[in-house]
Parts: structure tokens; C-alpha cells; sequence
């Protein structure tokens, strides 16, 4: 290997489906010099996993590279690369670590035996595998890694899985390591550290590497060059200057002083205002075929805020942020880990059965797509009565009567009341969703991503009829997107919402 | 570990002890029984009556009877059973090793035969071999055990001769290494008709879960770490596969015990099965509650030993 | 990876013509024969006749017309596992649906009784109350097998439920206080059809064949009421000799069971994508 050539040369790298024919990489072209680190953003959908597996050599049957398309590692053509030689590259010279840590390891298989493969099938003998591996744990600060190399994937937290997969990366000292999403799961003081740690090994082993992410912030904190992706094509190309500080800690504030800023505007205000958060933590476990539930995600991390009777408070964050968990939470969907959720002085954490149905009444839900919410067999006017039964405001051809008066205040034709969810455009099953919440007179009106789905004309009007009933009915709303502009039309209160945690509160 | 043991043991109790209440209640309840029917007759003094229902027990109050009959159980005393003027407990432990033998050997064919099978049509789903030995497993499937015999018998057994019609073992026959073969010989048809139907699911289930972990993220993980294909596919791909195949196979076990009843029947085989069909046929109560009682403590057993090795095959049913 | 599907269609089709040919057959038997299922038209000339013109399907040992034995074993065999399908499913969608939308305990208390008695071979539970009883008419036996086959049903319909209970249209239900009752009629219980019709459709493919055996072992349905199981019974010691006997009902056992399978699993491949 002479040191005068780049670690990786992609020239032209076109990849099509060879059923659709679809161009899912676009004449890709660059160079990676040696121990350079380089970041590939760009939305989902964008090609980055794509690029990946093409560079692994790892692409699903169902795609193909075309003739042109070249691929050097060092002075090696990997695209020359009969399927066996293939393999004494991959995983030596060439590493990968994926999404997903839990799904990434194997469950019926010992973690420090799954790293021992990795350097036996490379010519390394059991002993001197291990070897590594332990030293490789240790490095990654790894806590007493004999004992946790006889552990199974499940067993291990999500970072943990994280390291043992970087432990295989790096056990041969690779030229090129591609790390896809590969932090993405898990928490921002987590990330940190795993980052790290593998930025020290790499600097050390001359790796170069491949950072691909969704989130620009923690590419630019730790790579010299950004490549831009967009529909399976390079659009930008830009130098960072090196930062070592994460841009993350400076903006994300302690619970605790939350949580007294929280009660300090309900004491201003002098009332008790309709929904005090305290301390909300949501942990998710995921579940999966090959893999029980055992994978545990904070989704929220400490969050506290209230809303005044007849306030919009809005809340905005990028999507993976947890605001539909709030949500969840709020409205009893998903179980609270901890903290406490009160609506005005009731806990809502400690109401069941029938004290918990009755209370929904008062807290009402536009969910993110209100069409899917919509039970598809039962007609419209029945849908938005059945608020009105359930609750015992009214019955029978009196439920159905007010019905249809409500679905005419949403501004809905005549003709939608008999109609069938799917017989309606998006916008107008938004505005069945409303009917359906305003049905009970509601407190408080929780909506998650009102707008989401609509087109700018549908969107505006929609936020448009949501202030406007908001002024007549004097409702509380708790209004959640990633759309500034959306909520900053409606809310008087911002609040921002940055992986779990509370950044700081803006006024419109 | 040994607490979910403990749990699935006391559930396995719980099946046999329901099993043994419903055997009691039948032999107390059920019309018909000649031991009654005789003391019924118009000619029975009164007094011979109630010395005979003393003999037996039957004068004690139903929950004493009910233990009585419990401990007896647990002594292994299932009863006389008057079709064959032998205890019941004799002649379940003539038939229990030729059942035994029966569905130990097909058991074992068609879990071995079905997984390997499986494995190689999922891991190779998209040729057209692997699609048409599906298809066939789908054909064996609507195939019911019993029709399955029946052709069995009516093809080589009969219309060439090439397998014996019924029976173990032939009649004064050799005995040594020949008497093995003539036991193999009479085993093959009978464990051909039991075997074919659950290697059929067995391959079905092995076909979907390889087909699905081919497409897992840690088969991906070990490629890119330049792992061999064969080790991919052995240590990795077959072991996760046959984690649905191994509990739903516990679940489905007591189904596949029922086809033993008709194939004994079939295929004339001196076991377990036959001894429950000709039991129901004289409405010899003890020895259907006898059978029946063997048959659910062997499909709790079967279920537990899937059980142990479901454990084995995914670590993380260890922990609960 | 284009014809499969395509192909998969035609079987679903096939399946489904064959079982409604089946039905017809069986509701028009007294039009399609010529002679009365139990009828012996003469015992000593007429036994085990052939296929011919006369006996399009033969005759069995006491000179009854096959083809009608056949036809009016269709209505028996159809009849008892429709019967048995719809019990089964009954119970099996109430112990399921209420176990998923009941509190946690009695959900585990319903699905630990459902796994115990799925433990229980099934033929051995049929064989206990089969001796009880004596003889058994056709509709206790109907009965006895659907309640004895809900288990998988209820297992099935707990897990599909519980996956809807998380889907959009449910949880907006339920944000909106719908109580347990109304959910499961108004809202779970429709959208469970697709996942019902694949339970029903495998309860069925199981049915026929339990019948049949139990029929086919003179512990079902008894002769001289034809049922498919009991006409194989009666050529057993010869089969040979008098394929006919046996041949016919194999395959329309046999062809029933494929169809209903392969109903089945389309039905699942279209619903649960």
C-alpha cells in the first residue's frame, strides 16, 4: 500500500434496480485521502445506505452497479473483485458499522465470540482474537470485558452493542471504516463518547472514515469534509473547519432547572394553568421477530411545561426528536416512565378504566395522520357522533344531528357527512379529524403535526380554521410539528424539543 | 432460568392433573359401563351389590374416590381392565415401547428430514426447486394421515409386496441382526405415514424463518466482516431460524400425536394407539382413562423437552 | 419472482371453485343421483360393482350407489365441519379479543388456559368424550369438534388484536374514551374479518379430516349414513379389489383440504400483506 495514493477512489458509481430500472446512484464520484474523516449527509431517500452497501460490495440482489462504475481501495479494484476475494477485504481492510446495534448482532451468539469471528475469518488465531478484542473493549471503554464477552446482545445497553460493533470494525486496523447512522439510536451524551472513542482508535490506526448521518451537527463536529446527498447524486462538497466541542451540550439545559422554570410560570400566571408536564420521561422497548423486546430508547428525557386555559403552546424539534411521544403520553397512549402529567389538578398517570374514559372527554387528539385514525368502515357523521354517545351528550338521531352541524363548522359539504373516510381528499379528513375532537368540548386539543400531510394552500387553511375555533371556543391547544412556520402562525409560547430534552424556550 | 422451569412444570401438572379429572369423572359418570350394567341386572341381591361397590371403592363419597383414584395414578395403578382380564397398568407397558419406537423414529425423521429440507428451499427461495418442494410440502399438508397410510398400504405393501401389511415384527421370525431388519422393515411403512404430514410443517415453518433471517441486519454485519458463507449460513442463519420453528413444533406436537391412533389402527401396530381404539371400541373405561392419561404426561413432556431446547437455541428466553 | 403471485391467484381460485362445487354438489344430491344413499339394490348381484354407466362411481359390499353415498357424504363431512367452524370461531374470537382487551392478568390467565388445553391432543380429548357418551349424532359431534379446535383460533385472534390495538384508528378510538365494549364491536371486530376468514378457512382444512378420521375409525358419523370418513371404512380390507370404494372419497377429502389451504393462505398473503 503506497502511502501517496487516496484510502478510497469512487469514480462514476451509477447503481440501478434491475427490475424498475430505477437510478438510485447517480454517476457518484470522489477521493478520500488517508485518515481524513468525511461526512455524507443528505435526507432519507437521499442514497447514503445505498452508497454504503455499494462500497461493501454488500448491495441487495435486486440491485446492480452498471460497467462504468469503479471502486479503488488503495491500489486494490474492488469492483474487479471475484465474490472470495471479496471476502479477505471486507471486514480487514474495509469495515463497516451499521444502524440498528441491536439487529447488527447476532442474539444466539456470545458478543465476544462474534468479535473472535470476525478476526478468525481473517487468518487470526482464536487466542490472538481475543486478545484484541479484550484490548479493543477496554479502549472503548467497555466496562470488565472478560465478563461482558460472554454476554449476549441483549443483554447489553444500546451503546454498549455500539462499541462491540466498532471492537469488530477496528480489529484489523482497517484503511476505510463506513459508519451509517451508526449513533443515531442512540441518546446525545452516548453519542458523544462512542464518538469518541472511535475517533481516537482511528487517528491512531490511520482509518479513514466514511461518517454518514442524517444530522448535519454531528458530521460537522467531526469531519473535515462534508459531501451533500440528494436523489442519489453528490450536490455539495464543502470543507469544515475542525471542532471539537459538540454543539449539542451548549443548547440542551438540565432538568432540574427546568422543572423549577416550569412551576415559576404557573405561579406568575396565578392559576392553575390546564396541563402541567413535570419531569416526563418516556423510555421505548423495542420489539422485533428475530429480536424480544429488549432494546430500551429514551424517547423523553425530563421534559416539564404547562399551558393556560386558552393558551396554544407550540412544540417543534426535527423529526426522532420525541414530540410525538409527549403527545402519547399525554394523552395516556403510551405508559409514562416517569413524571408527572396533571390536566389542571388531576394526575392523569393514576386514572383507570372508567375515570380514565371519562377524562378523555376533556382531552382530545388530532394525531398525526388523521385519515389512518379514522375507522374505515363506519360513515363520517357516525364517526364524530360517536364522541357525543360514548360520553352521553347525546344519542341517536340528536348525536347524528349534531354531527352534521359540527362537520358544517369545519367547513366539510353536506354530501361528507354520508361518506366514508376513504371517499374523502386528505384536507377533508383532517377536518373530520377536528369534528371528531371538537365533538366532546374538549379542555385541551392535542395535535400532532395538524398539517403534515396537507399541501401549502390545504395547510394554511386548515391552521386557519384551527385559530379560528380556537377564538370561539376558547380552547387550549398543545400544538406539535416540525414546521416552524406552522406553529409560529398559531401559538404564543414555542417550546423546543432536541432528542428527549427541552432547548431553549422562544417567543414568536 | 429455574424459576420459568419451574413455571413451565407446574403448567404441565396443571394440564395432567385437568387430564386425570376428566378421565375420573368419565369412568364414574359415563353410561354404559358393564362392571354397572352388571350389578344393575334385577337378578343382583342387594346385599352382593353393595359388598362388590365396597370391593371397588364405589360406596365413598365422589371427593374420596376422586383421591383415591389420584393416589392409585401415582402408584401406577390405572385399574382392571376387563376387555383384557389384565391391569391396565400391564398392558400400557406392553404397548408403550412399540409406540415409543414409532413416533421416537418418525419424530426424529421428520424433524431432521423437515429443517434441512426447509433450510436449503429458504435460504434459496428464489429458484423454482425450492418453490416447487414448497408447493409439495403444501400437497402433503392437505394429505390426512390416515388417507396417507392408506395409500402407503395400498401401493408397495399390497400391490407389490415390498412391505409388510401390519404388525412389528414378523411371527416366529429371525431373531439377531435379521430380526432388527425384519423390525425395520415393518417400522418403515407406518413411519413414513406419520413422519411425511409433520415433516411437511416442520419444512414449511423452516422455509419462512430462513427466508426471513437471510434478510437480517446481523447476517449483513458478519458478511461485512468477511465471514465465510458457509459459517454465515450454519452458525448464524440455521441456529436463528429455528427459533419459530422449535416453539411453534412445541405447540404443535400434541397435534401431531393424534395421527398415532390412526396409524396403529392402520398398520396393525401394537401400541399405545390401538390399545386406546380397541378400549373406546369395549367402553373399557380404566383403559381409555389409562391411555389417555400416558398420551397427555408424553405430549407434556414432548412440549417441555421443545421447550429446553427453544432455550437453547435463543438465549434471551433464558431470562424470563 | 412475477409468475409466483399469478399463480398463487390461480390456486386461491381453483380452491375456491373446487369447495363451492363441493357445496353445490352436496345441497343438490338428492337431484344428482338416481338412487338413495342407504339404499341396497341387491345385495347379492349388485355388490362391488365397478365404475359403469349404471354406477358411475360403483358399488360398495352392500350395493349402494357410490356416487350417491359420495353426494350425501358431502352434506355430513360439509355440514359437520361448517357447524364445528362457526363454534370454534365464536369462542375462539371472544376468549381472544376479550384476553386483549381485558386487564393484564385476565389476559394471562385466558392465554395460560388456552396453552394448556392446546397441550391436549386433540383426538384423545374427542376419544374421552366419544367413549363417554356412546354414540354421538351429528350435531354434539359437530359441537365437540368446534369446541375442542377454538384454541388456535383465540390464539390467532389475541395477537392479531392486540397489533390492531396499536394501529391509528383504534388508538383514536380509544383517545376519544370509546369504551371496551363498543371498541371490539364497533371498531376491532370488522377490521378482524380478513384475520377470521384465514382462522375460519384453516379451521376448516383441519375439520374435514378430523371428521373423516374419527368417521373413517366408526366413532363419527355411522353408517348407514354416509359420511366421506366411513365409505373409505368399508373397503378397507380390500382396497385393492375395490379401489373404487376407496379412491373417491380419498380424493375428495384430499382436494377439499388442498382447496381450503390454499384459500387460506391466500386469503393471508392478500390481508396481512
Amino acid at each position: 500500500m503506497s502511502g501517496s495514493l487516496p484510502a478510497l477512489r469512487v469514480h462514476e458509481l451509477t447503481v440501478r434496480d434491475r427490475v424498475t430500472g430505477a437510478t438510485l446512484l447517480d454517476q457518484i464520484s470522489f477521493e478520500a485521502k488517508r485518515g481524513a474523516a468525511i461526512g455524507i449527509v443528505g435526507d432519507s431517500g437521499a442514497g447514503k445506505s445505498t452508497l454504503a452497501l455499494a462500497l461493501m460490495g454488500l448491495l441487495p440482489s435486486a440491485l446492480e452497479g452498471t460497467r462504468e462504475s469503479t471502486l479503488w481501495l488503495g491500489e486494490t479494484a474492488l469492483h474487479a473483485l471475484a465474490p472470495n476475494e471479496w471476502r479477505t477485504v471486507r471486514g480487514r481492510r474495509l469495515t463497516m458499522v451499521f444502524q440498528e446495534p441491536l439487529l447488527a448482532l447476532d442474539p444466539a451468539m456470545r458478543v465476544g465470540a462474534q468479535v473472535i469471528e470476525a478476526g478468525m475469518a481473517h487468518g487470526l488465531s482464536h487466542a490472538e482474537s481475543e486478545q484484541r478484542a479484550m484490548d479493543l473493549f477496554a479502549r472503548l471503554a467497555l466496562p470488565d470485558p472478560a465478563r461482558l464477552a460472554r454476554r449476549y446482545p441483549h443483554e447489553l445497553s444500546g451503546g454498549m452493542r455500539q462499541r462491540v460493533l466498532l471492537a469488530m470494525a477496528m480489529l484489523h486496523g482497517p484503511e476505510v471504516l463506513i459508519a451509517d447512522e451508526a449513533t443515531t439510536a442512540l441518546d446525545p451524551a452516548l453519542r458523544h463518547s462512542v464518538l469518541d472513542a472511535l475517533d481516537a482508535l482511528r487517528r491512531e490506526m490511520g482509518t479513514t472514515l466514511l461518517l454518514i448521518s442524517h444530522d448535519h451537527a454531528v458530521v460537522s463536529a467531526r469531519c473535515d469534509r462534508i459531501l451533500t446527498m440528494a436523489g442519489g447524486r453528490i450536490v455539495g462538497d464543502a470543507s469544515v473547519a475542525p471542532r471539537s466541542t459538540s454543539p449539542q451540550t451548549t443548547t440542551s439545559s438540565s432538568a432540574p432547572a427546568l422543572a423549577s422554570s416550569a412551576r415559576a410560570e404557573a405561579r406568575d400566571r396565578g392559576q392553575t394553568p390546564i396541563l402541567t408536564v413535570r419531569d416526563l420521561v418516556v423510555d421505548y422497548t423495542q420489539a422485533s421477530f428475530v429480536h424480544d423486546a429488549t432494546a430500551v430508547t429514551r424517547a423523553v428525557d425530563g421534559l416539564s411545561f404547562t399551558i393556560d386555559r386558552g393558551e396554544v403552546v407550540g412544540l417543534i424539534g426535527p423529526s426522532g426528536s420525541g414530540k410525538t411521544s409527549v403527545a402519547r403520553a399525554i394523552l395516556r397512549l403510551t405508559a409514562v416512565t416517569r413524571g408527572t402529567i396533571h390536566l389542571e389538578s388531576t394526575d392523569l398517570a393514576s386514572l383507570r378504566g372508567r375515570a380514565l374514559r371519562q377524562m378523555r372527554r376533556r382531552l382530545q387528539w388530532i394525531p398525526q395522520d388523521a385519515g389512518a385514525a379514522l375507522t374505515p368502515h363506519l360513515r363520517v357523521e357516525a364517526l364524530v357522533a360517536e364522541g357525543l354517545e360514548v360520553h352521553g351528550i347525546a344519542r341517536g338521531t340528536e348525536a347524528l344531528r349534531r354531527a352534521r352541524a359540527l362537520l358544517e363548522e369545519v367547513g366539510l359539504p353536506a354530501r361528507a357527512a354520508s361518506a366514508r373516510p376513504n371517499e374523502l381528499s386528505t384536507g377533508e379528513r383532517q377536518r373530520v379529524a377536528l369534528a371528531r375532537a371538537l365533538a366532546t368540548n374538549p379542555d385541551l386539543l392535542v395535535c400532532d403535526e395538524p398539517v403534515a400531510n396537507l399541501d401549502p394552500a390545504r395547510r394554511t387553511q386548515i391552521l386557519d380554521l384551527l385559530a379560528a375555533l380556537q377564538r370561539a371556543r376558547d380552547l387550549s391547544i398543545f400544538l406539535i410539528s416540525h414546521d416552524e412556520s406552522a406553529v409560529e402562525r398559531l401559538a404564543s409560547r414555542v417550546l423546543t424539543l432536541y432528542f428527549g430534552q427541552r432547548g431553549a424556550p422562544t417567543a414568536p | 432460568m429455574g424459576a420459568a422451569l419451574l413455571r413451565r412444570l407446574a403448567q404441565g401438572a396443571l394440564v395432567v392433573l385437568f387430564v386425570v379429572a376428566t378421565c375420573f369423572t368419565l369412568i364414574r359418570l359415563a353410561p354404559g359401563d358393564p362392571f354397572f350394567r352388571a350389578l344393575d341386572e334385577g337378578s343382583v341381591p342387594a346385599e352382593v351389590r353393595s359388598a362388590q361397590l365396597a370391593r371397588f371403592g364405589y360406596d365413598r363419597p365422589i371427593p374420596e374416590q376422586f383421591v383415591r383414584y389420584v393416589g392409585n395414578v401415582v402408584r401406577g395403578d390405572f385399574g382392571w381392565s376387563h376387555s383384557r382380564g389384565q391391569p391396565v397398568g400391564a398392558a400400557i407397558a406392553a404397548a408403550l415401547p412399540a409406540t415409543l419406537l414409532l413416533v421416537g423414529t418418525a419424530g426424529l425423521l421428520a424433524f431432521v428430514g423437515g429443517v434441512s429440507v426447509g433450510a436449503w428451499t429458504g435460504w434459496h427461495a428464489d429458484r423454482s426447486l425450492s418453490r416447487g418442494l414448497d408447493r409439495l410440502a403444501m400437497l402433503l399438508l392437505s394429505i390426512p394421515d390416515y388417507l396417507l397410510a392408506l395409500l402407503a398400504v395400498m401401493g408397495p405393501a399390497l400391490a407389490w409386496g415390498l412391505f409388510p401389511v401390519g404388525g412389528a415384527r414378523t411371527e416366529f421370525g429371525p431373531t439377531g441382526l435379521l430380526g432388527v431388519v425384519d423390525r425395520l422393515h415393518h417400522l418403515a411403512l407406518p413411519v413414513l405415514a406419520l413422519a411425511l404430514p409433520i415433516a411437511a410443517v416442520v419444512m414449511r415453518l423452516q422455509h419462512a424463518a430462513m427466508r426471513e433471517v437471510r434478510e437480517a441486519a446481523f447476517i449483513r454485519t458478519a458478511r461485512a466482516n468477511g465471514v465465510r458463507e458457509t459459517r454465515i449460513r450454519w452458525r448464524h442463519a440455521l441456529r436463528n431460524a429455528l427459533v419459530p420453528v422449535l416453539s411453534y413444533g412445541g405447540v404443535q406436537f400434541a397435534a401431531a400425536l393424534s395421527g398415532v391412533v390412526v396409524i396403529e389402527r392402520i398398520f396393525a401396530w401394537p401400541g399405545m394407539g390401538r390399545l386406546l381404539y380397541e378400549g373406546v371400541l369395549s367402553r373399557d373405561y380404566p383403559l381409555i382413562a389409562g391411555g389417555v392419561l400416558v398420551g397427555a404426561i408424553g405430549t407434556v413432556l414432548g412440549t417441555m423437552c421443545a421447550d429446553l431446547a427453544l432455550r437453547w437455541a435463543d438465549p434471551r428466553q433464558r431470562g424470563a | 419472482m412475477n409468475g409466483a403471485p399469478r399463480s398463487r391467484e390461480l390456486g386461491a381460485r381453483l380452491g375456491a371453485a373446487f369447495l363451492a362445487l363441493v357445496g353445490l354438489a352436496a345441497l343438490a344430491a338428492p337431484w344428482l343421483t338416481a338412487h338413495a344413499p342407504t339404499t341396497q339394490l341387491d345385495p347379492v348381484a349388485l355388490a362391488w360393482q365397478p365404475p359403469s354407466a349404471a354406477h358411475w362411481l360403483g358399488t360398495d359390499s352392500y350395493s349402494r350407489d357410490v356416487w350417491s353415498r359420495l353426494l350425501f357424504g358431502a352434506r355430513a363431512t360439509m355440514g359437520i365441519a361448517l357447524l364445528a367452524v362457526t363454534v370454534s370461531l365464536t369462542l375462539g374470537t371472544l376468549v381472544g379479543a376479550l384476553a386483549a382487551l381485558a386487564p393484564r392478568w385476565i389476559d394471562t390467565l385466558l392465554m395460560r388456559a388456552t396453552d394448556a388445553l392446546l397441550a391436549i391432543p386433540r383426538l384423545l380429548l374427542l376419544l374421552l368424550v366419544v367413549a363417554g357418551a356412546g354414540t354421538l349424532e351429528v350435531a354434539p359431534l359437530a359441537l365437540l369438534l368446534g369446541a375442542t379446535g377454538w384454541m388456535t383460533t383465540a390464539r390467532v385472534v389475541r395477537q392479531e388484536s392486540s397489533r390492531l390495538l396499536a394501529t391509528p384508528h383504534l388508538e383514536g378510538a380509544r383517545a376519544l374514551g370509546v369504551p371496551s365494549g363498543r371498541l371490539l364491536t364497533r371498531h376491532l371486530l370488522p377490521s378482524l374479518l380478513p384475520t377470521l376468514a384465514v382462522a375460519a378457512t384453516a379451521a376448516f382444512a383441519a375439520a374435514v379430516p378430523l371428521e373423516s378420521g374419527l368417521s373413517y375409525l366408526g366413532l363419527g358419523v355411522r353408517t348407514p349414513l354416509p359420511s366421506w370418513g366411513n365409505l373409505l371404512a368399508d373397503a378397507e380390507s380390500q382396497p385393492l379389489a375395490h379401489w373404487w370404494v376407496i379412491v373417491f372419497p380419498t380424493l375428495a377429502i384430499a382436494g377439499t383440504v388442498l382447496a381450503a389451504n390454499a384459500l387460506a393462505s391466500a386469503l393471508e398473503r392478500r390481508w396481512r400483506r
